[in-house]
């Protein structure tokens, strides 16, 4: 998917400096503030979504170091003994979810491209040196998996409104629901 | 568009264009050209676009009439006069070549640059059927349409713009080249529903019957691929 946060955030920020700022009304000192705080709020976004998913594992993980000391402390389960076993549930569902966050978005997504790639370089080669009947597999293999992938890109950019039946795309969250129910 | 297309080439000076050898070299060009601009600019490769490209060079068509292409022609790409409603000139050359009628042909029908009458049957660019649309064409230019060659450009046009829109849009957005990077980050958006409609075409191989998916514009508002009317 080229249609990412990053090159968005960087085009709609160069709309913004190149060609709506410069046409606001210098009158307007309101229309003015705001035009710039929308502009930095977006620079901000890009700087901080790389890092958001590491954010917050990040955090993650020194939430779990404090619960577990609280756990330890004896005071504390005898001044709030409810309010420590309610921690002690979450703790547990909370380092279940950072043992299955082990991957970095950049790594998926480095990943993907890198298949992306690969399978391309294969379909180019098999293509380039065989005959049309001895890729038929490869090109079923190929037509489908793009038929399923385009759907779900399909969906992801259905917002934009280029669809003739939007109804007729399933929601991109039950396209992908499958990626983070649980086995 | 008939009359350009029985422009005769050979007694024009088109010294700068590069003139097809008779058999499917045009249609060879197309292809290497389009997917050589892929290699140059995508940056996230496509399964799919290799096998389009396989598939197109598999079942090249044989150039029958070698004429000026328009590469763009639709309405909204012309100028008229208000006093007579009389065409008085084509913009947008910049994709202009010499070769096949059929990739006019099939990109003015195109569903991208139709819409649908009240009865939902499919306008050519919102003036006619296509059946009414290829028979005023013959009549007008004195040849025949072979279908298969224009199913082979529907494909090609399919191709071509799916690689201007996710590797050539991306490419300039990416390293802010326009004054319109973010109109052009927002048609990447359409490239995957015309990629599956290029899909959907591969699939149906020598059928000529179009997909349902792509029979109608974006809504109104939403910006067209290539420029809107009143230019870029």
């Amino acid at each position: 998917m080229q249609l990412r946060p990053d090159i968005q955030i960087q085009s709609v920020l160069k709309a913004m400096n190149d060609v709506v700022l410069p046409a606001l009304d210098p009158k307007n000192p309101l229309a003015q503030e705001q035009a710039r705080l929308c502009m930095g709020m977006l620079s901000v976004m890009a700087g901080q979504l790389p890092l958001q998913f590491r954010f917050d594992c990040d955090e993650l993980t020194r939430l779990l170091g404090l619960s577990n000391r609280l756990q330890q402390l004896d005071e504390v389960g005898r001044l709030a003994p409810q309010a420590i076993a309610s921690l002690r549930q979450d703790t547990e569902r909370a380092a279940d979810v950072l043992a299955r966050a082990r991957a970095e978005p950049s790594e998926v997504l480095a990943a993907v491209r890198a298949l992306r790639a690969a399978t391309s370089k294969v379909v180019r080669a098999a293509c380039e040196k065989g005959e049309a009947s001895e890729t038929q597999g490869l090109e079923r293999a190929v037509l489908s998996a793009s038929k399923e992938q385009l759907l779900r890109d399909r969906s992801w950019v259905l917002g934009q409104g280029w669809e003739a039946d939007p109804k007729a795309i399933a929601p991109i969250e039950s396209l992908i629901a499958h990626v983070s129910a649980k086995e | 568009m008939a009359r350009i297309h029985n422009l005769d080439v050979g007694g024009t000076d088109m010294s700068a264009f590069d003139f097809p050898q008779p058999g499917t070299q045009c249609a060879l060009w197309g292809v290497n050209h389009w997917e050589r601009v892929w290699e140059e600019d995508h940056d996230e490769d496509a399964p799919m676009i290799r096998l389009a490209a396989a598939w197109l060079r598999r079942h090249l068509p044989v150039l029958e009439r070698p004429c000026i292409v328009h590469a763009d022609f639709r309405v909204g790409n012309f100028l008229f006069n208000e006093k007579d409603n009389r065409i008085s000139a084509w913009l947008d050359w910049e994709l202009g070549r010499i070769g096949d009628p059929h990739q006019d042909l099939a990109y003015t029908t195109s569903a991208a640059f139709g819409s649908h009458d009240i009865d939902g049957s499919f306008l050519v660019n919102g003036l006619m059927s296509e059946e009414e649309f290829f028979a005023a064409y013959e009549r007008a230019s004195g040849h025949r349409i072979d279908r298969k060659t224009l199913h082979w450009y529907k494909v090609f046009n399919a191709f071509f713009i799916c690689v201007l829109t996710l590797s050539t849009g991306y490419r300039i957005a990416r390293n802010g080249k326009t004054h319109q990077d973010v109109l052009v980050t927002w048609l990447i958006g359409i490239g995957y529903m015309l990629m599956d409609n290029m899909r959907e075409l591969i699939e149906q191989g020598d059928e000529m019957k179009p997909p349902l998916s792509l029979h109608s514009l974006p809504p109104e508002g939403a910006p067209v691929p290539f420029g809107r009317p009143g230019g870029h």
